[in-house]
């Protein structure tokens, strides 16, 4: 038998799939051999998740993660080279698995995009001092490239702070106002906060290479002149504040 | 062996610096086995100029879990070719010791170390521990333990 044969045999048995591994294996006892690592894979993959997703895991309590993290590792073995990017579709087996809980897949996007964010690449922000040269009219925004975006429908933010600092977490709640949260990382510390459908449709545009000029346009003629005017001033000085943007040219 | 070799050598050459390669703890070995483990390391380092991350803690697991001698294995590597060693707890399975270290470093390991110690000379060694962390103060305990192993088996070789 050709190792990559012997491999996927080896997988096979990993994975509750057909196999004559048993033949293969030497001594005796092969079962409890091949016990230790059938326990493994999924052990390993739970905690896995478990780290990537601490907050959802601790909002779902430990029998709730488990069935979860239990079945999104029977449906998604392993595909990268890296374990950092196991669980990349978690999110969406809980909206199946929670479909009236939106807060439920709402936490676990938040716990994804930070870890997403904790090893992206680095990137130096710009300040207000740097905009001296601009010309706003042909002005493009780069931003810094762990940011992320993503519609919420719940109060997970509140949520997720709450558990972050061990604090009784508040009850869940569907928002009123459609919004949205932004994940990006500022040196080392991945950051995260809750934007507004304006403040995310702004972003989005200038991140889908809309010009400034394009933008400013754009908010006049939704909320008139005046209006854009202020909102896109507030907008500019909390993106640079938060160090998103690394270039205006 | 030709595959591993193939992968090292590719892993040395984007790297350019050479590689240790550690033994793993292990649960079954394979009806076509043809080589030892220690055999299969010492021709590795051969061919691609790798070394090794011994780590002492596994070869007694998989000692145990497979019937071999672990003495043979540690005087079976490359001296020469170990840049380091490992030295872990590990934990009663059913019918296997399984790597787990999440234990002190239990007396069996320790005298595999010292043994280990006299052969390969000073090499940097590390005490892995992932869970059921102890106090500083019992990690420290432990440290000293294996350095005074270490100084032992320099001064018996001087």
């Amino acid at each position: 038998m050709s190792l990559l044969e012997l491999q996927r045999q080896f997988r096979d048995h990993l994975l509750d799939a057909p196999n004559a591994i048993a033949d293969r294996i030497g001594g005796d006892s092969a079962d409890l051999g091949m016990a230790v690592y059938h326990h493994a894979y999924r052990a390993q993959l739970v905690a896995c998740l478990s780290d990537t997703y601490e907050k959802l895991w601790a909002w779902l309590g430990d029998d709730a993660f488990h069935a979860a993290a239990e079945r999104y590792i029977m449906l998604n073995p392993p595909k990268s080279w890296t374990l950092s990017d196991y669980g990349s579709d978690f999110p969406a087996v809980l909206t199946e698995l929670y479909p009236d809980d939106p807060d439920v897949a709402d936490l676990a996007r938040l716990d994804w995009a930070l870890r997403r964010a904790f090893d992206g690449e680095d990137a130096s922000p710009i300040t207000a001092a740097d905009l001296a040269d601009v010309d706003w009219e042909t002005a493009r925004f780069h931003f810094t490239p762990t940011l992320q975006m993503f519609p919420i429908r719940t109060n997970c933010a509140a949520i997720w702070n709450a558990l972050a600092l061990e604090e009784t977490p508040p009850a869940a709640m569907r928002l009123t106002e459609p919004a949205a949260i932004r994940v990006w990382r500022l040196e080392l510390a991945p950051q995260f906060s809750s934007m507004d459908a304006c403040e995310y449709e702004s972003l989005s545009r200038l991140q889908q290479d809309a010009t400034f000029s394009q933008l400013c346009a754009h908010l006049s003629e939704t909320l008139g002149e005046a209006e854009a005017t202020v909102m896109i001033g507030q907008f500019l000085a909390s993106w640079l504040q938060n160090g998103l943007v690394i270039a205006i040219a | 062996m030709e595959t591993v070799c193939a992968n090292v050598h590719r892993a040395q050459e984007a790297l350019q610096r050479p590689m240790l390669i550690e033994n793993p703890s292990s649960y079954v070995t394979f009806a076509d086995d043809e080589m030892t483990e220690w055999g299969f390391l010492t021709e590795l380092c051969r061919r691609t100029g790798c070394y090794l991350l011994l780590d002492v803690n596994n070869i007694y697991v998989s000692a145990v879990n497979h019937g071999f001698d672990p003495m043979t294995y540690i005087a079976g590597v490359p001296a020469e070719r170990v840049r380091q060693v490992h030295l872990a707890g590990h934990s009663q399975g059913r019918g296997r010791l399984i790597d787990t270290h999440d234990q002190p470093v239990p007396d069996p390991v320790w005298a595999l170390y010292q043994v280990a110690s006299r052969r390969l000379g000073p090499v940097a060694a590390m005490i892995e521990r992932d869970d059921d962390i102890p106090p500083l103060d019992d990690l420290l305990a432990e440290l000293e333990l294996a350095r005074g192993y270490a100084a032992n088996a320099e001064a018996c070789a001087a």
